[in-house]
């Protein structure tokens, strides 16, 4: 019951940062002086064409940019409740059609990382722990630190140029030109996860990184407890009270990083994507503020936050689960 | 091994650790052998090498390393067994622990794992020891939590360390080293952290223990009040060297090292009337672990020094009865300076 | 446990009392910052990493005298590869020196080649005159750590698409980038410790309210957040305005880290024992903060804010990468990374991503020197 209401807590609480991001993502948008029919004009006058006031006016009208903020704000964020996020200037095309578009491939790269993260760290984090000052230990040590000092798009240009001098391939997209249009089929996925490790390698890079470095410091903490010397006492082999009684604890920070892990995956998840090319929310993101297309600029702000809090929301549930501390109050 | 009765036996045990400053001899030269069904006390200051005795017994010494000594140990299931040759990782040692020597620790608030039940960290030694299943170890762990008052054990079994008081951890924790009867109980200061009428009832609970079912106790602690309650007889140790051995009432009625007279001295007495007068305290501190002083470690701050030996020879652990021995110039009776 | 502790120290004033010197008394009455310094010294990789950032500050201190050109200045050297510095010229010894590039252009493709002259040496020459500056915007002069004779060129890290020198652009580039992280962290610092000391010190509901700002902030992604903030800097700002505007976005996002930081410390301090004892004895509230709190605490906040900056030497130099931060005609590592955005230009002219290296050094740098710090200032580790 008590993990009933606080899975409730926590989900109203989630529903109260959308809405605060909401109106961070709206303001942003707005902040810049002019809007995109001001820049729109602009290019048009550039090339030569103009329009005269009134039907400026009339666009201006059409769009509701003429309205106060706090206006337009309300109105955006009650259609974006009901799945309406506006129209992309740029594209012209609903933001949500372009959005679920890309979602799809947004959420697989951020799933696959996740697991891999974990599944890499978690185990090299305990060895690095149990082996303190080892040779694995040290190695593990200089892979943190290049994964915490090298930004992701130079990693990203790098691995891009090795793929391009070693194999004589470009790799960009998630997928080969040909296979583009092609229906689903053994050579299309085949080739697709071709495509997939350099961009898991970039996301992944700075958060496994991370995790690591936390993984390893939270379970040499947790080894040097008494009970880890009550499970020895009591006659257990050496692996097992390892794995049961410290890892189990150091688990926790684990989980709960996944706080912050999220907002650091879409962070990196965006800067692969713009340099490698991959079709997700991020590049759009990038295009659409270089082009002051508002609503896809606010849509995609959105629906990365909303994919954060949700994340969140996931992994704070998982904990409530897993310790007791927690559950039992 | 000496004797019908012994259980174990410790000889000239030496313990090092490896620290970036240097080395440190935690434990230097210890001595003595645990009777069956007898109570053992070890009294000295924190940093005197008592703890770190005790858990060498177990083979849990780490990251400390047995540089020399015996301890041989008269295993009911594996004959006489020299505990210092064995891996402490193999599968004898382990056979040995918690089933034939079990130990209770300090810390109540930190000993048992926070992520399980009280349940499955019991039923835990008896399922690997007793090789029960998981049914009939419950119905133990119930029976051995009830065994030493704790009370509602049904409802503990499910509950976890976090939701009850130190007092009843510390409970739980003898139930779970009683749980496979051993041998030897080790006692690494249960009640050192726990207020004083629970400290009572505890220690009644494994005064009970050792009538019973006649388990030897190793009784570790620094309260010499609580020692004298329990204990059958009574090593006083000081710097990782025992300085006194003695029958607990022998020891308190005459106690013949000055460490240990001072000890004695520093406990208020109620009979006594003080007026205005102050409590005697032993001065000084314990030196530096990466520096011992030369000669008798006690010197500095020994009220009885004698200038030209106790600086110079460390004494040796001498007999001075049939059954108390000591370990200071004061009743050595001819001064080898050999030694 | 805690009475050994205060018989131990009572105990120890009565040695000092006794004048009796020992290097025991000496390393327990060092003060907490000779203490600290004893231990970072002790950490190899902290020291390499203050070596390491005490050079880079100094280059960026002395910019226009370490480098040979205007990191503006176009020439006709478009393109070149890093100058090799030679020792022997015709099979003899001569001091280092370099050779003459000549470009060629080939008829049919238009494509530059370099030839080396290997008839005339021309000597790397110290404190040479050449384009003329103002050292610390005030004081003017045109003297050269080191440079050739105008006739050739000495680029040592090559040049770029316009023909700038690269070493001098990385140099003018570092002054940026390094510095950014400083502002950046200064302004963290002020706003974090403001924020997090309040929420700490009041509690209640402004606490409450602080807490859910900053888990709000923390919710939207960094690099979209700071990608939507670079891009609201309007384009017709100045190079010092944009500068400061990218110091500002960087600043926000990290606040939020310090503050929680500063807080949680503050509500964990004011529990601890010494603080409510001297509290009871009635030491006054500004004594407690500033004999107490303060250096329980500010180990710890110089550790989080050098972790810090490293953070933000990234962001920017990502932020200027998309170009989305900084913007020609200012140089910062990450502007002059945008050259090498492509991998034709990379596999072309791979001395481009020398600026990259530097950022991963710097950033490599602050990071060993925050953990050399973090296990200096910890007292209770060994």
């Amino acid at each position: 019951m008590k993990l009933f209401q606080y899975i409730i807590r926590r989900m109203s609480w989630g529903a109260l940062v959308l809405l605060f991001v909401s109106f961070f993502s709206f303001l942003v948008i707005q902040l810049p002086p002019g809007d995109y029919l001001t820049s729109y004009m602009a290019r048009l006058e550039k090339s030569g064409m103009s329009i005269d006031n009134a039907s400026m006016v009339a666009l201006r009208h059409s769009y509701g940019l003429d309205q106060p903020f706090l206006v337009q704000y309300g109105k955006w964020f009650c259609r974006f409740i009901q799945g309406d996020m506006g129209v992309s200037f740029l594209y012209t095309e609903k933001v949500k059609v372009i959005i679920l578009e890309r979602l799809p491939a947004t959420l697989l790269l951020s799933i696959t990382s996740l697991l891999v993260i974990y599944l890499i760290s978690i185990p090299i984090g305990i060895y690095a722990a149990r082996r303190q000052y080892s040779v694995g230990d040290f190695l593990a040590a200089f892979f943190g630190f290049i994964g915490m000092a090298v930004p992701g798009f130079l990693l990203a240009l790098i691995l891009m140029w090795i793929a391009y001098q070693g194999f004589g391939v470009s790799i960009g997209g998630l997928q080969s030109p040909q296979f583009m249009d092609q229906p689903m089929s053994w050579a299309k996925a085949i080739d697709f996860m071709k495509h997939l490790p350099i961009p898991i390698i970039v996301i992944t890079m700075s958060g496994t990184a991370a995790l690591i470095r936390t993984m390893r410091a939270t379970l040499l903490d947790e080894l040097g407890k008494q009970y880890v010397t009550t499970a020895r006492a009591k006659g257990l082999r050496e692996s097992k009270l390892i794995n049961k009684y410290p890892v189990r604890a150091a688990m926790n920070p684990i989980i709960s990083s996944g706080g912050w892990l999220l907002p650091e995956l879409f962070s990196g998840e965006t800067i692969a994507a713009i340099v490698l090319g991959l079709p997700t929310i991020g590049p759009l993101l990038y295009r659409a503020l270089l082009g002051e297309d508002m609503y896809l600029a606010a849509g995609c702000l959105m629906i990365l936050s909303l994919l954060t809090i949700i994340g969140m929301l996931i992994s704070d549930i998982i904990l409530a689960i897993t310790d007791p501390r927690i559950r039992l109050g | 091994m000496t004797g019908e009765n012994n259980l174990l036996e410790v000889k000239d045990l030496k313990v090092a650790f490896n620290m970036r400053q240097g080395d440190v001899t935690a434990v230097n030269g210890v001595s003595f052998q645990l009777q069956r069904g007898k109570v053992l006390g070890v009294v000295g200051e924190s940093g005197s090498g008592k703890s770190v005795s005790a858990r060498t017994l177990l083979r849990i010494e780490a990251p400390g390393k047995i540089t020399s000594g015996e301890i041989n140990f008269c295993s009911p299931r594996h004959g006489e067994v020299a505990l210092q040759k064995m891996n402490t990782t193999g599968e004898l040692i382990r056979s040995i622990r918690w089933k034939e020597i079990a130990m209770i620790f300090q810390e109540p608030m930190t000993s048992f794992g926070p992520m399980h039940t009280f349940g499955n960290q019991i039923t835990e030694v008896l399922i690997l020891h007793d090789k029960l299943n998981k049914a009939d170890a419950l119905q133990k762990a119930i029976e051995s939590l009830r065994s030493v008052g704790m009370p509602r054990p049904e409802k503990v079994i499910t509950q976890y360390p976090h939701q009850i008081s130190g007092g009843q951890r510390q409970r739980a924790m003898i139930a779970m080293a009683l749980a496979c009867n051993p041998e030897i109980l080790i006692a690494d200061e249960p009640t050192t952290a726990l207020d004083v009428s629970t400290e009572a009832q505890i220690l009644e609970v494994l005064a009970e223990r050792q009538r019973t079912l006649n388990t030897s106790i190793l009784y570790i602690s620094h309260n010499l009040g609580v020692v004298a309650n329990i204990a059958d007889e009574v090593m006083v140790m000081y710097l990782g060297k025992v300085v006194e051995h003695a029958p607990v009432s022998e020891l308190f009625s005459s106690p013949k090292h000055p460490y240990t007279i001072a000890l004695l001295n520093s406990i208020p007495k109620i009979d006594k009337v003080y007026n205005g007068q102050r409590l005697e305290v032993l001065t000084g501190c314990i030196p530096d672990p990466y520096n011992h002083p030369a000669g008798c470690k006690f010197h500095p701050r020994c009220p009885k020094a004698m200038k030209g030996i106790c600086e110079q020879t460390e004494p040796i652990q001498q007999a001075i009865s049939d059954n108390r021995s000591v370990a200071c110039h004061l009743y050595t009776s001819s001064i080898n300076t050999n030694r | 446990m805690k009475i050994k502790l205060a018989t131990f120290r009572l105990d120890f004033l009565r040695k000092r009392k006794n004048s009796e010197p020992d290097r025991f008394n000496a390393l327990h009455s060092a003060s907490q910052w000779t203490l600290i310094w004893a231990k970072f010294k002790d950490h190899k990789l902290a020291l390499i990493g203050l070596y390491i950032l005490a050079a880079f500050y100094l280059c960026i201190l002395f910019a226009p005298i370490i480098t040979p050109y205007d990191p503006w200045e176009d020439s006709k050297y478009i393109y070149s590869p890093p100058t090799p510095i030679h020792i022997f010229h015709e099979g003899k010894l001569h001091r280092p020196f370099v050779y003459n590039q000549e470009i060629n252009t080939t008829p049919e493709t238009f494509e530059r080649i370099f030839k080396t002259d290997y008839s005339t040496p021309y000597p790397v020459r110290f404190f040479v005159k050449g384009a003329e500056y103002h050292w610390l915007g005030f004081i003017k002069s045109n003297i050269h750590l080191f440079g050739v004779d105008p006739k050739t060129s000495i680029n040592l890290m090559g040049t770029d698409v316009l023909g700038r020198d690269c070493f001098s652009r990385n140099i003018y580039g570092l002054q940026i980038s390094l510095t950014v992280g400083l502002f950046g962290v200064f302004i963290t610092f002020i706003l974090g410790s403001i924020i997090g000391g309040i929420a700490g010190y009041y509690g209640g509901v402004i606490d409450n309210i602080v807490q859910r700002v900053v888990e709000f902030i923390s919710c939207i992604p960094t690099i979209p957040m700071w990608m939507a903030l670079g891009a609201v800097i309007p384009q017709d700002w100045g190079n010092l305005k944009v500068y400061f505007a990218i110091t500002v976005i960087l600043a926000l996002r990290s606040w939020t880290g310090l503050s929680r930081q500063v807080r949680s410390k503050l509500l964990q301090l004011r529990e601890e024992e010494y603080i409510v004892a001297a509290k009871v004895s009635g030491t006054s509230g500004w004594k407690i903060i500033t004999t107490h709190l303060l250096p329980g605490f500010l180990s710890y906040l110089i550790v989080s804010l050098t972790l810090e900056i490293p953070k933000m030497i990234l962001g920017e130099t990502t932020l200027s990468f998309l170009g989305l931060g900084l913007r020609p005609p200012t140089v910062s590592l990450g502007v002059l990374l945008q050259d090498a955005q492509n991998l034709a230009a990379i596999s072309a002219y791979p001395w481009l991503l020398v600026s990259a290296v530097l950022v991963v050094i710097a950033v490599l740098a602050f990071n060993f020197v925050g953990d050399g710090i973090r296990d200096a200032a910890d007292p209770y580790k060994n």
